[in-house]
Parts: C-alpha cells; structure tokens; sequence
C-alpha cells in the first residue's frame, strides 16, 4: 500500500517572494511551473523543500543560500506549506528561517507541535521533528531527497545507481532506531549494564544491581548471623564454666560458714574448759589452804595445849611486879614479928619453910598420883591440897605469932599488915597455876613460863588468824555465805566440804563441756582447710574473693555473649529472604536477558533485511522501469557492483548508458532510478513528491516529448512538480503552465497563480 | 478428648514483597485474621491453643504485632483456653532482643533449650505440653531432653523444626532437624510442629506407626508459592488413637493455582484476563500460567493489573506461544522489519538450546514487536 504527499498550499515571505500565497492543484498530472530566468522558480521549489527541511547553518553553502532569501521586503524569511501527508492526514508546516523554529499543525484536528526544526541540531526537539517529518513526508534528511526525488537543475545526468545509495539508512525500513531505543530504555531500567554487551553500563545501579547489592548484602548479613553461633558456644561454655565455678564455690562457702560456728563453739567450749581446770586449781589449791591451816592450828593447838590449871592469866607479869613488893613487905613484916617473937620465945614459933615444904609435898604426891591415875584430877586435888595445907600451916603459924604478940600491940600491927599482905597476896595469886610454888625463887622460870605460854597462845593466834583468812579466801572463792556459828574448825570442814562439792561440779562441767566438744567435732571441711575458725576463715575469705572475680569472669562471658554472641538477625529468616530475593533477581535478570535478546533481535534482523537492501533498491528500480515504460525497459541487474548494472531492454541486458540505450531510455533509466531509490529511501509506501528542474534543456523536441510521458507517467503514482522556462517547449507539447511566474519584477505577485487554479 | 487449635507460622509482619503493590493490605489483612483467632477457638470449643514458632516474622516486631499478640492470647486466656508458645527460627530466642522476652497477654512460652513441661488442667483433662527454644550453642540434640512425665492426661510437645520434606532440613544447624524416627520416639500424644509452610496431617508422618506430628503450615500465603487453602489445625485428641485434625482456613485471601489457562485464539488482551476470571474461586488470588497461541502479544503485565483490579491481586506466568500464531505468520510473510524479525525470532526460538532459552527467546520475539509498533 502506498500513498502520495503532496504539497497543497504555500506561503511565503522568502527571497523574492516577499508576500506570495501559491495554491497548487492536485492533479495526477505534473505540476508545472513556467517562468523567465529569473523569476523566482526554483526559489519557489526551494522554499517548498526548505520550508520542510530548513538550512544547516553549519554548510557554508546553506548558510550563504539562506543569507540570499531574506525577502526583499525587509520581512524576516519564513514559510508555510500545506501539504497532505503519507499519513494520509493534512498537515501545515510554517518554519522561522531565522532561528529554525517551525510549528507543524494537524488541519484534521488541530493539534499543533512546535519546537526546533534545525536540521543541524540534535536535541529532543528537533529528533521530534526529524521522527514527524518522516511520519509526514517519508523523509527527514534533505540529502536523502535530493539523490532521490528531487532533481536540481542539470542534475539529472548526473543520476548514478551508486552503492551510497545503500547507506543511506534513514526512514526507510520502520521505526528500527526507536523501536531498539524503547527497548534500551526498558533494559536500562532494569540494569545499568549495556545493553550489546559493549561500552560503559551506567553508574547508576538499577533494579538487577540493586538486587545484586541486596543479595550481597543479605549474604554477608547471614555470614555475620551464622559467625554468631561460632562466637556463641564457646562464650557459653565460658559463661557455664564461670557460673559452674561460682555455685562450686558457693557450695564450699556455705560448708565453710557452717563449720565457722561449730568452730567457734568449740573454741568457747575450750576456754570454757580451760575455765573450769583453772577454777578447779583454784578451789583445790583453797581447800588444800583451808585443810592445812586447819590442821596447823590444830597441830599447834594440840602442841602448845595448856591444862587449864597451868594457864597464866594475862597480867601475869603484872601480878608478878605486885607480888615481888608484897613478898618483900612481907619478908619485912615476918621479919619485924620474928623479932618481936625472939623476944619471948622464938623457938616455939614453927619455921616458915613448914607451909611450902608441905603444900610442896601434898602437890607431888597430887602430881605422882596424877602421873600415876593419868589423870589430872590428882594433881589438882593435891595442888589444892598444897595450897589448902600450906595456907592452912601459915595461918596457924601466924596465929600463933600473933597470940604471941597479942600482947604485944606492936607485934599486933606487924600481924595486921602480915595479914593483909596475906591476903593481897593470895588475891594476886589467885589463877595463877601452882601459886603455892610462886615465890621470888621460881619468878624467873615462872616468868619464862608464862612467857612460853604467851608465846604459844600467840602463835594459836596466827594460826587461827591464817585459817580465817584462808576461810575467808575460800569463801570468796566458793562465793559463798559469810561465816556462820560454830568454830573455826567446824567451819573449815565446811568450807572444805564445799570445796569438795564444787570441783564435783566443777568436773561434771568438764565432763559435758568434753563431750560437746566431741560432738562437734563433726564438721566437713574442704581439703587442705585446717579445722581451725582462722584457717576457716581464710579460706572463707579466699573463697570469696574467687567467688567475686568467677562471678566477673561470668558476667563479662554473659555480656559479651549478649553483645558478640547473639545475633540480631535470624540466620533463618535471612536465608528465606535470600531465597525470595535470588527468585526475584533471576525474574529481572531473565527480563534482562529478554531485552537484550530483543535488542538483539532487532538489530539482526534489521542487518538482516539490510543485507537484502540491494535487491530491494533494484526491484524498486527495475519496478519503477516497468512502470515507467509500461515495462519496455527492465529489470536491472546488477551481479557486481551496483556501478555495473545492466538493464533488460528488448530482451537482453545492456549498460546504463546511451548508448548503447536510446537518449529516451537514458532518461527514463535515469528516472526509474530517481524514484526506485525514492521509494526504497521512504518509509515504506511513501512517496514524496518529484521535482524535476529544467527538464526540458537542451533536449529537442521528440526528446522533450517522451520525456513529458516519462513525467506524466510518474505523476500518476506521485506529485510530480516540473520547473521550466522552456514555455515554446511547453506550448509546443501542449502544456499549460499551473504556475507562470512573471518576469523580475521585485516584489509583485507572480500573475495568475492567486489565489488559484491554474493558469488559463 | 480434647480439643486443641493448632497453629504455626503466622510471620506477623512479614514484607509479603510478593505480593507488590498488594503488600501492604494484606500484611494489615494478616494481623486482622490473626486477632479474629478467639472467636474461631470459640467456633471449634477448643481446650488449648498451640503456637509452634514463627509468630512473627523479624525478631523485632513492630509495636502494632505484640500489641495485636497479647491482646489476642489474653482474650483466649480470658476464654479459659491457655496459649502455648514456642519461638521459631524467625523469632528466635536465641538472638540478641526477641518477642518473648516480654509477657504476651500470659501466653506460656517455652525459652529452655531442652524439654520443659507445663500442665494445665482443661474441661477436656488434663494437658502437658512439653516445648523448648532451639539454641544448638546450648543443646544441640535437645529431642534427648524429652521425658514424659508419669501423669494422666494428654502428653503434647511443641516444636519449631524441620523435617526431611521442609527446605529448612538442610540448612545446617541454624534450624532444628526432626528425623521421623526422632518424631516417634518422642512417645507423645501429639506433635504440634511450626516451621514448614506447608500442611502435612499426621496420616503423612507413617500413620499409625509413624509419629502423631502434624504440620498446620502457614497461617496465610507470605509468597507466591504458598497457595491453596492456609490457617490452622483443630486437633482431637483421644486416647488410643491417631490425632484427628481438621485444617481451618484463615480469613486472609488465599493464592488458588488455576495450573495452565489455555489461551489459544485470543485475540487481545481482555479476552486473555476473562478466561483466567472466569476459573477463579470468590476470595482467592489466582495464580496461573499461560499457555496456548493467542493471536495477541500477551501482555502479562496488563493482564496482571486487570486482575489485580477485580481480585485484589494475581500473578500470571505467561508461557503462550504468541510466537505460532496466524497473525506472525502473516507477518513473516513481509519483506518488512518486522518480518524480518518474526523470521529469525522464530528461528531462535527453534534453535534455543533449553526450554529457559527458548522462553527467553520467545519473549524477546514479543519484546521486539512491541518496540516495533506490531501489537
Ligand atoms: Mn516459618
């Protein structure tokens, strides 16, 4: 299916055309164009072509063309056309020649795109226009149409099937760049690596990079999950081995503390015990005190015991000072009454030695029978017998003096006194034993008599003195109660007895206080721990400062256990995630591939239908020969090089050239490949329109004529526009110009082309 | 008898990236069905409720999970039905913070990592539930811990593992291995076991002379592999004889596989997503593969959406083979790009050296023609 463009209406303000409006008809025979030189044709062809391709100010060419079609108005250059399109639809095309802004109208609907339309650029905006033009016009590249359909003037012969022909790549074969740039873009969303494998990716990760990264990242998270449970058993059996050794511990300490009170009981039981034995020494040593003191007194009582008759009274020295005055004032006396009685009879008077001799006498037989009876009672009867006998002796003695001296009042006052010296004297010798003996001559062994029984009474007394201080001593010791009634004797008996009573006690204490002991002997210790409370209690405290740093060593292992040996991910949950997500890489990865297998595709397949490009241009050629001479020349064929083809005429296969082909078949060979190239060059089925320059040049008439048929036969199948001057030409084929240009004349309409039809 | 509701693997919170655009209304519609678990256990009367692992999915959870968790076990406490849980490899106890580290409504959660037991007395008898919290660096063989007790009443243990069938088996010791014979010898009334997503009934563990293990699976579909029916098990215990369960859906939607959908001759794209609709059970996602040569370019993207828009979600596999059409072959015909394309699309896909390839290519073709304006 093909279809024609054609050019409908222009407009313009370029060059010499300041302000013209050309409608052109549609017809299918060629357009035709009539002027002198100069008049403005082939500027308004131009403007027809470069209304839609503009100027690439980077050609000097270009550049000075566009500098020669100011209007010489003075306006800025710009043009409009209308034209129907390959698409079938209408289209206005006005471009600004001063900066190449065009603005490409739909006439159908109304929609209107402006932009760039600057052949040299290459921004979005002008490929936009390139894509719609090509979408309009079946070409976008002005080369393209100028090797093609649209020939310049004198250009004709120039015509060449040349392999450049083939290079020419745009437009012809569908959208195949954009279709691979849809792809590419796709495939660029998905990865950052390129698409042919060749070339730089782009930096910027997308979806398969960001999944690679994700994945790597998960599996360096589970590397890092899984290293924990490395990490982790041996923190825990360190944790285990610490918290093992501090209940080990715990264990031992509470044995420790245990055996520390039993320990400690003993050691009281012990002082308690020492106690005792101490207290036991003390009661004995007291009683032993007691007993002796007891016993000495005893002893000296019974050593020094004094019958109660030979006991001194106490102020027998006394006595004895008063005796020696009254013996001697006696002596005096019996001295003064012995003379007295000298006097008258001495002799009758009984010696004085009588008494004592006979109380001396009755006081040893006394004694003898004492000794003799053992008893004293004897002695005491005869001492008082002495006593009683001597006195008796004196008395008579003196009775018988003082009857002597009765007369005597002188011998009568010596009696007195005698008398009463008599009787002091026996007063003072009252109590003192063996008075009868007393007398100056036994006064010294009398006097160390009593002195010996002092003596003795005095050491009664010490040893009386010291048992009481030791009862008293003994008291204290037992605490007991103050002395109570009774002797000293009795009460060292008591006392002793007590003693007794309490060392019982004081054993049967010991005796409990031993079997406590062995009771708690009962303790268990830890070995190499001595049963004593200080080696417990080292240990105790040695224990304790392990215990504390064991319970360190454990809670360091427990933290870092909780900080290195506890992961913060589940290895598991991380693997089941990498599962999902490796799913989901290999999905973008196989779209990946897709697209690249796609682009892939394209680009073989393209390369392959290019490869056939040379068939293609030469059916294309050898069709439009056919067509063209209703199939008197044709086909091409061309084994070698395109420059060697040959063409079928009349049967056999000539060169491109005349001759040996005729000037006509020339002509039309030149034609057929204008527009075989044309019609492979366009987007297929789209034909631009033709335009042939000075055609009719130098041909003579029979030549202008088949060429004439050769146009008309191609503006069937196409707009065909034909610019001439040759008007004798013209008239001489019959030819009515549809747009006479009149001769320079500035800035004024050309005549009969407005508004428009056909000139008459 | 009695009565118990069995479940596992719920992973709250779960990304449910499957699910793309859908992700985030169904991990909501999944914290819902979860908390609607009191007025299921009142349905089926059941005595206890069983949790083997895996409750949530991340061991932090968010707040809005542990909230919904100990407000849910506590209004099954308040029923009278005591919750048992044990964590899972997801939630494990075993990692530096975790779920259970914090009461759960009064939920009894197992943390040694050997045996314990825990009784309860219920209105079916009396309930031991013997369960621990894999840790391999303090246990490694904990199924040696097992002893049952010498009491009357139902003897039960809960674990988080994987036997021989799960895809966890062969992780290594990072999960808990259940040989069958392990299961056996654990000599209890029931093995309520978390871990594998799919469900497996006791009948499946040797029968009768096999373990009375039972595997609820998953509480809803968390990927695109997970269809068919998903929730949990009610288990009937009675002395003498194989646990008697009854799978029990969970309101959240399930994936249905429709399998293959043939669509040969289609001849576009709506034509493609009404033969897959009209397969698809009410409430379910369909999940298919197509197959068949339409006269369209499958768009499985669009397909997809159109779907998605009547069900909520789908995911289709596109496995048609455009490629044969009439329609290409017209095309081939052209001495055109696009034939050219079709010819040597086709000739790739003949000479693919595996099916994967020749899928690749066959997609490609379509890509291509795409690109080239050929719908
Ligand atoms: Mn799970």
């Amino acid at each position: 299916m093909t279809s024609t463009v054609r050019f409908l209406r222009v407009e313009l303000g370029y060059g010499c055309h300041g302000a013209g409006t050309f409608e052109i008809p549609e017809k299918d025979a060629p357009v035709v164009i009539a002027g002198p030189n100069g008049s403005g044709k082939t500027t308004l062809v131009e403007a027809l072509v470069r209304t839609l391709f503009g100027f690439d100010r980077r050609q000097p060419a270009d550049r000075d063309c566009l500098a020669a079609r100011v209007p010489w108005s003075g306006d800025r250059c710009r043009a409009e056309v209308e034209i129907r399109g390959g698409d079938g639809r209408r289209w206005r095309v006005r471009r600004e020649f001063d900066d190449g802004h065009v603005r490409v109208v739909s006439l159908d609907d109304g929609s209107t795109w402006a932009g760039d339309g600057n052949p040299a650029s290459a921004n979005q905006e002008a490929l936009e226009y390139r894509r719609r033009l090509a979408g309009i016009f079946g070409l976008a590249e002005i080369e393209h149409y100028e090797s093609t359909a649209c020939v310049a003037q004198g250009r004709l012969l120039d015509t060449r099937l040349r392999e450049e022909l083939l290079q020419i790549e745009a437009g012809g074969y569908g959208n195949v760049d954009e279709a691979r740039a849809r792809v590419a873009k796709a495939h660029e969303a998905l990865t950052s690596r390129p698409i042919d494998g060749a070339g730089r990716g782009k930096t910027k990760p997308r979806r398969l990079e960001s999944a690679d990264s994700e994945i790597a990242r998960l599996r360096s998270r589970l590397a890092s999950a899984d290293a924990v449970l490395g990490w982790r058993a041996p923190l825990e059996q360190e944790v285990d081995a610490a918290r093992a050794r501090v209940e080990e511990l715990d264990l031992a300490i509470g044995r420790l503390e245990a055996a520390l009170a039993p320990l400690n009981g003993r050691r009281a039981l012990e002082s308690k015990i020492q106690v005792l034995v101490e207290r036991q020494g003390v009661v004995q040593a007291s009683r032993n005190r007691v007993e002796r003191a007891s016993r000495q007194l005893a002893e000296i009582e019974d050593a020094v015991a004094v019958p109660l008759g030979e006991r001194y009274p106490a102020d027998f020295l006394e006595r004895l000072g008063r005796l020696e005055w009254l013996w001697t004032r006696q002596a005096a006396l019996r001295a003064d009454r012995d003379r007295l009685n000298a006097a008258p009879r001495e002799a009758d008077i009984p010696p004085v030695w009588i008494a004592p001799a006979v109380a001396a006498v009755l006081a040893a037989i006394g004694a003898v029978a004492a000794v003799g009876m053992g008893s004293a009672m004897p002695a005491m009867v005869g001492a008082a017998l002495a006593i009683v006998v001597g006195t008796a002796l004196l008395l008579h003695r003196g009775k018988r003096a003082r009857r002597r001296e009765e007369a005597l009042s002188r011998k009568q006052v010596v009696y007195g006194e005698l008398d009463r010296i008599g009787e002091d004297l026996s007063r003072e010798m009252d109590g003192i034993p063996r008075a009868s003996t007393l007398s100056p001559a036994t006064l010294d062994e009398r006097r160390r008599a009593f002195e010996a029984q002092r003596r003795a009474a005095e050491k009664i007394d010490a040893a009386r003195q010291a048992l009481e201080e030791e009862l008293l001593d003994a008291a204290r010791t037992l605490d007991a109660a103050p002395p109570t009634d009774g002797t000293l004797q009795d009460l060292a008996a008591l006392r002793a007895a007590q003693c007794a009573a309490a060392q019982e006690e004081i054993r049967t204490a010991l005796a409990r206080a031993h079997v406590e002991v062995e009771n708690l002997a009962a303790v268990h210790l830890p070995d190499g721990v001595d049963a004593t409370p200080e080696a417990v209690e080292a240990a105790l405290a040695e224990r304790r400062k392990e215990r504390r740093a064991a319970e360190q060593r454990a809670r360091a292992a427990e933290t870092r256990l909780l900080q290195e040996g506890t992961g913060h991910e589940s290895p598991v949950a991380i693997r089941d995630e990498l599962v999902l997500l490796e799913a989901q890489r290999a999905a973008i990865e196989r779209e990946v591939l897709v697209h690249e297998a796609a682009h892939a595709l394209i680009r073989d397949a393209y390369q392959e239908f290019r490869e056939h490009d040379r068939d293609r241009l030469l059916s294309a050629v050898s069709r439009s020969l056919v067509d063209l001479t209703g199939g008197r020349i044709g086909p091409i064929e061309a084994p070698g090089s395109l420059a060697e083809a040959t063409v079928g005429v009349s049967g056999r296969q000539v060169e491109l050239r005349s001759p040996p082909l005729s000037y006509g078949e020339f002509h039309a060979a030149l034609f057929g490949i204008r527009l075989g190239a044309s019609d492979f060059h366009a987007r297929s089925g789209i034909r631009p329109p033709m335009i042939v320059d000075e055609p009719f040049a130098y041909l003579d008439l029979e030549r202008a004529r088949d060429l004439w048929r050769l146009l008309c036969a191609v503006a069937r199948e196409r707009q065909v526009f034909v610019v001439t001057q040759e008007t004798l030409t013209l008239d001489a084929l019959g030819v009515v110009p549809d747009i006479v240009l009149p001769a320079l004349s500035g800035s004024a309409l050309p005549a009969g082309t407005s508004p428009s039809g056909p000139a008459p | 008898m009695i009565r118990l509701l069995h479940l596992a693997d719920v992973h709250l919170g779960a990304s449910m990236s499957s699910f793309g655009d859908a992700a985030d209304a169904r991990r909501r519609r999944l914290l819902e069905a979860f908390r609607e678990l009191p007025e299921a256990a009142r349905a089926d009367d059941v005595h206890a409720v069983l949790v083997a692992g895996d409750l949530f999915d991340r061991p932090e959870p968010g707040a809005e999970e542990k909230a919904a968790v100990a407000e849910t076990f506590a209004r099954l406490i308040r029923d009278g039905r005591p919750v048992f849980v044990v964590p899972g490899n997801h939630d494990s106890a075993t990692l530096h913070r975790h779920p259970y580290s914090e009461p759960l409504g009064g939920a009894r959660v197992f943390l040694g990592p050997v045996f314990e037991r825990q009784s309860t007395e219920t209105a079916g008898g009396p309930l031991h539930v013997y369960g621990l919290s894999y840790d391999m660096a303090r246990e490694d063989a904990p199924l040696d811990s097992y002893a049952r007790a010498d009491l009357p009443g139902f003897h039960v243990a809960l674990l988080h593992g994987s036997a021989e069938f799960s895809p966890h088996w062969r992780i290594g010791r990072n999960a808990l291995r259940l040989p069958l014979a392990a299961l056996s010898a654990l000599a209890c009334d029931y093995v309520a076991l978390g871990d594998y997503h799919g469900f497996r009934p006791p009948e499946r563990f040797g029968g009768a002379s096999g373990a009375p293990a039972c595997y609820p699976g998953s509480f809803a579909a968390l990927d695109l592999t997970e269809t068919g029916p998903r929730g949990w098990v009610v288990v009937e215990l009675e002395d003498g004889s194989l646990p008697r369960v009854r799978h029990r859906p969970s309101s959240v939607p399930p994936l249905q596989d429709l399998g293959t959908v043939d669509v040969g001759g289609a001849a576009h794209n709506e034509a493609v997503v009404d033969r897959v609709a009209e397969r698809v059970d009410p409430g379910a996602l369909p999940v298919a593969r197509l197959v068949g040569v339409p006269d369209v370019a499958v768009d499985a993207e669009l397909v997809s959406r159109r779907l998605a828009e009547r069900f909520g979600f789908a995911r289709i596999e596109d496995a048609s083979t455009f490629h044969a059409s009439a329609r290409l072959d017209r095309i081939a015909e052209d001495d055109t790009v696009a034939g050219h394309v079709v010819r040597l699309g086709r000739r790739r896909i003949a000479q693919a050296p595996d099916q994967g390839a020749a899928a690749i290519a066959e997609r490609a073709l379509r890509v291509a023609l795409h690109a080239l304006g050929v719908t």
